[in-house]
Order: structure tokens, then C-alpha cells, then sequence
């Protein structure tokens, strides 16, 4: 544990500036979407979704800190730590998830407080436009829930792709670049082909599970939505096995 | 004889199209100096990150203290590749507490006398150190911790000639910890000339001539640099 904590540090602190910047980024739209809300809120408050496309972009820093090592040569010092080469990966997995997770929170905390000034505007205001086809009391839990499935949904399974694409980057002899995109394609395939047998199996094992996430006027509460985030972290839980092991066996400099 | 630290049997490396080591056969006495000597291509680095454990062998067997290698080996193994491979973002400080979680017996007092000896400051960014100085890092690093067996390949490149005996006497009279072993390749023979006690040249990945250093000396009249010049042609 002391070694994946030091390894854990090392890649946070070299990850410091695109933290810092995604963070910034996050923290700037939210106050912006957040100051779009007021009596007549404006379509402004929607930008409130942009930092969850960070979901989009964060498996590939944890491409980029990969092949990065080997861009500045640093590879050859991580590979002959007395830690198993698999660890080093996981370090570096934690980082991005980490990082999900607290622009996550942070967007969410705005996404919040957009929701329920949105909601007393509604309250005083019904004749409000596009306002009339939201949901009026939203809870704070669906929120966060809604928002944490719509998250985890998009960040894991490309997570666990990129592992993947990691680990088979590492084994491939020559055509690596090519070998990268082609784990993307077929990991994507196999995510949305599984998806629904997968689904359908939780289902069956853990039951119905109502969740009331309904958001818009009219939409049926979601039944399955969080079993489909329980299939996207197993999804990345297979890719980043699949990733670790390989890696594990593969990697050398 | 002494206990051996290395054993390397019947070691071959081929990468794609070529053949780095061709059953390589070698034994590293325990405590001993051992220059690693041959031209560019020879073999030398492939066989030190075979020994670090950064790369797999194709073939054959090799021993560290009577293991294969793997993370065990690579807890008693300091290795200084010929290329920089610090963290240009890190300072001299951070990059030595980065290595000292992972590294029994990492003695902080030694690094910072160490850090001392070489004229370097622990706040400076390793980005911003000449050669030289990233030169004088790595053997900070290698002999801040009682290793069982270091490697260094070509760390006498960017240091100035003046300095480069001086460093090494040091390194291997002063900070060198009881039996340490240390396996040296450089091109600067005559630069660890007084320092080797066994040499080992290779050849286009064979061993071509291997042996005590003194006796070798004695019995072929030479220097070890005119041994290589006859290896090599």
C-alpha cells in the first residue's frame, strides 16, 4: 500500500497542471451557468453540463501519462521500481478517477444549485418558457444520482477501454498507434453489444430497482438506468484487469 | 572464489531483426568492481536492463543472489540507465524521497552528503540541471541505499574530465557500501581503469574476452584500453 501511495503521489503531482486547469475550467463554467439562473433564467445555465464531458477526455490523459513515460524516458526508472508493473498502471488509473471524481462533485454542487433556483423560478414564474418542462422538486438525490449514472456511464467503460489499449500498446511488436485505436473500436463494439444481455442479467439478480431520477415533466422514472452504471464498472473493471495483465506481462523498455 | 551475485547463463536478446546478446555466459564476483567494455551496439545496455529488470531475455537464465530476476531482485538492484531518467519536473529532493519510499535502507543523511559532494542543490529542478549535473544525480541515487548490485551505463558522460576520477574514487572508496557489487560501462576506459578489479568486454553480444583485470594487464602486457581496441578489431 506505501508503494502505490508513493506511486499515486507521484502522479498526482505530475498531473498538477491539468488538474488545475480542468478544475478551473470546471469551477469557471459552473459560476457562469450558475449567474445565468435568476428571475428569467437564461439558456446560459445549460453550459452547466459541459464539465461532464470531461468524462469524454479524461481516459485519454490516462493514455497520454502512459505513453508519456516513455516520451521523456522516465519509463526506465518506473519499470525498475521493485513494485509489479501492474501497480504502476493502477496508480495511474486512480489519478483520473480521482480527478472524475472531484470535477464530478464540484459540477454537481452547481448543477444543484441551478436545479433548485431553477425550481423557485418555476414556482414563481409558471409561464416560464422551456422552464414548464422541468420537473419543479427535483431532490438533491436525483440529482447527484442522475448526474453521477450520466458520469459514470460515459467515464468507466472508457476508462477500462483505455487500460485495455494500454496493455495491448504494450504487447503489440509494431502498428501500436494502430493497435490503440483498433482496442477503441472493438471496446466500444463490445460495450454497447453486451450491454443489453449484461443488463438484463443484473436485472434478474438484483431485481427492479425504481429509481425516481425523473428530471423533465412527463418522463417515466428511470427503472434500469443505475444497473447500467453498475454494467459500465464492470465493463472497466474487465478492461482494466485486461490492461493490468498485460502490462504486467508485457511492458519493458 | 568469491560468492557470486550475478549468474548469467547461455543469455540471448533478440529484438525485431536483431540480436542484441548471443549467449552471453557471465559471473559477478560479490563485492566486486566489473567494467562492462565494448563499442556502441556491442550489447552492454541491453544487458544491464536485462539485469535491471526493465527487459525481458528471449533466452537463458539470470541470477541475482540465487534469484530470478523480478521485483525481488529489483529491491537489491540500483540501476542508472545511459539516458536521463529523472523527472525533469521534479527537484533533486522530491525525485530522491520519490526513490526512497520504494528502496530498503535508503539513507536520507547519505543522500543529502552525497548531494553535497557533487556541488548540487536539493531545491533545484531537475529541468533545469546541466548533463553534468543530472550525470552527478545518478550516482547520488545509486549509492544512497546498500544495493546489492549496481548498475551504471555511461554515467561518466557530461561530467567534466577534472571531476570524473575524483567522483569515482569517491564513489567506490568512500560511499560504496560493504559488498556492494557494481557493474560499470562507459567508454571512458582509462577513467575507471584504477577502479575495475574484474573486466568483461563484449562483442557484438558475445563475451569476447572476460577476467580479472590485473591479471589480464599482467599477462597481456596492455591496458585495458588497448585490450579493447584489440577486442574491437
Amino acid at each position: 500500500m506505501r508503494y502505490f501511495a508513493a506511486l499515486y503521489m507521484k502522479e498526482l503531482r505530475a498531473q498538477r497542471m491539468v488538474a488545475a486547469v480542468l478544475l478551473l475550467g470546471t469551477l469557471g463554467i459552473a459560476v457562469y451557468a450558475l449567474t445565468g439562473v435568476g428571475e428569467n433564467p437564461s439558456a446560459r445555465a445549460a453550459l452547466i453540463v459541459l464539465p461532464y464531458a470531461s468524462a469524454l477526455g479524461l481516459p485519454f490523459l490516462l493514455v497520454h501519462t502512459i505513453s508519456g513515460e516513455w516520451t521523456a524516458q522516465t519509463h526506465y526508472q518506473i519499470l525498475a521500481l521493485p513494485v509489479p508493473r501492474w501497480m504502476v498502471l493502477l496508480a495511474k488509473v486512480a489519478v483520473v478517477l480521482s480527478l472524475g471524481l472531484v470535477i464530478y462533485v464540484c459540477s454537481t454542487v452547481f448543477l444543484q444549485l441551478i436545479s433548485e433556483r431553477m425550481t423557485t423560478a418555476f414556482v414563481t414564474n409558471k409561464e416560464g418558457g422551456f422552464l414548464s418542462l422541468m420537473e419543479p422538486h427535483a431532490s438533491a438525490s436525483s440529482v447527484w444520482g442522475f448526474a453521477g449514472i450520466v458520469y459514470g456511464v460515459l467515464l468507466l467503460p472508457l476508462i477500462g477501454i483505455a487500460c485495455a489499449a494500454a496493455g495491448v500498446r504494450v504487447m503489440a511488436q509494431r502498428f501500436k498507434g494502430l493497435a490503440t485505436v483498433g482496442v477503441f473500436v472493438v471496446g466500444g463494439y463490445l460495450y454497447a453489444k453486451l450491454q443489453a444481455p449484461v443488463v438484463g442479467a443484473l436485472v434478474r439478480i438484483f431485481g427492479e430497482w425504481r429509481l425516481d431520477l425523473a428530471i423533465h415533466r412527463g418522463m417515466e422514472p428511470t427503472s434500469d438506468a443505475h444497473l447500467l452504471l453498475m454494467y459500465s464498472a464492470l465493463f472497466a473493471a474487465l478492461g482494466i484487469g485486461v490492461g493490468a495483465l498485460l502490462f504486467e506481462r508485457y511492458v519493458e523498455a | 572464489m568469491k560468492m557470486a551475485t550475478v549468474e548469467i547463463n547461455d543469455l540471448v536478446k533478440r529484438y525485431r531483426g536483431t540480436q542484441a546478446l548471443r549467449g552471453v555466459n557471465l559471473r559477478l564476483e560479490s563485492g566486486c568492481v566489473t567494467g562492462l567494455l565494448g563499442e556502441n551496439g556491442s550489447g552492454k545496455s541491453t544487458l544491464f536492463r536485462i539485469l535491471a529488470g526493465v527487459t525481458r531475455p528471449t533466452r537463458g537464465q539470470v541470477l541475482i543472489d540465487g534469484l530470478r530476476i523480478g521485483v525481488e531482485t529489483r529491491r537489491v538492484t540500483a540501476y542508472l540507465p545511459e539516458v536521463d531518467a529523472f523527472y525533469a519536473w521534479m527537484s533533486i529532493e522530491e525525485q530522491l524521497e520519490f526513490l526512497a519510499s520504494f528502496y530498503p535502507g535508503w539513507d536520507q543523511a547519505k543522500a543529502r552528503e552525497l548531494t553535497q559532494f557533487m556541488k548540487l542543490k536539493g531545491e533545484a529542478r531537475i529541468g533545469e540541471l546541466s548533463k553534468g549535473q543530472r550525470a552527478r544525480l545518478k550516482f547520488i541515487v545509486a549509492f544512497s541505499w546498500p544495493s546489492r548490485l549496481i548498475l551504471l551505463d555511461e554515467p561518466l558522460g557530461g561530467i567534466d574530465p577534472p571531476s570524473r576520477a575524483r567522483i569515482m574514487r569517491a564513489m567506490v572508496q568512500e560511499f560504496r557500501a560493504e559488498e556492494q557489487t557494481i557493474l560499470i560501462s562507459t567508454h571512458l576506459v582509462a577513467e575507471i581503469e584504477e577502479f575495475v578489479e574484474q573486466v568483461v568486454f563484449l562483442h557484438d553480444g558475445e563475451v569476447a574476452l572476460q577476467g580479472n583485470a590485473d591479471t589480464l594487464r599482467t599477462d597481456r602486457g596492455k591496458s585495458l584500453s588497448q585490450m579493447l581496441e584489440e577486442v574491437l578489431s
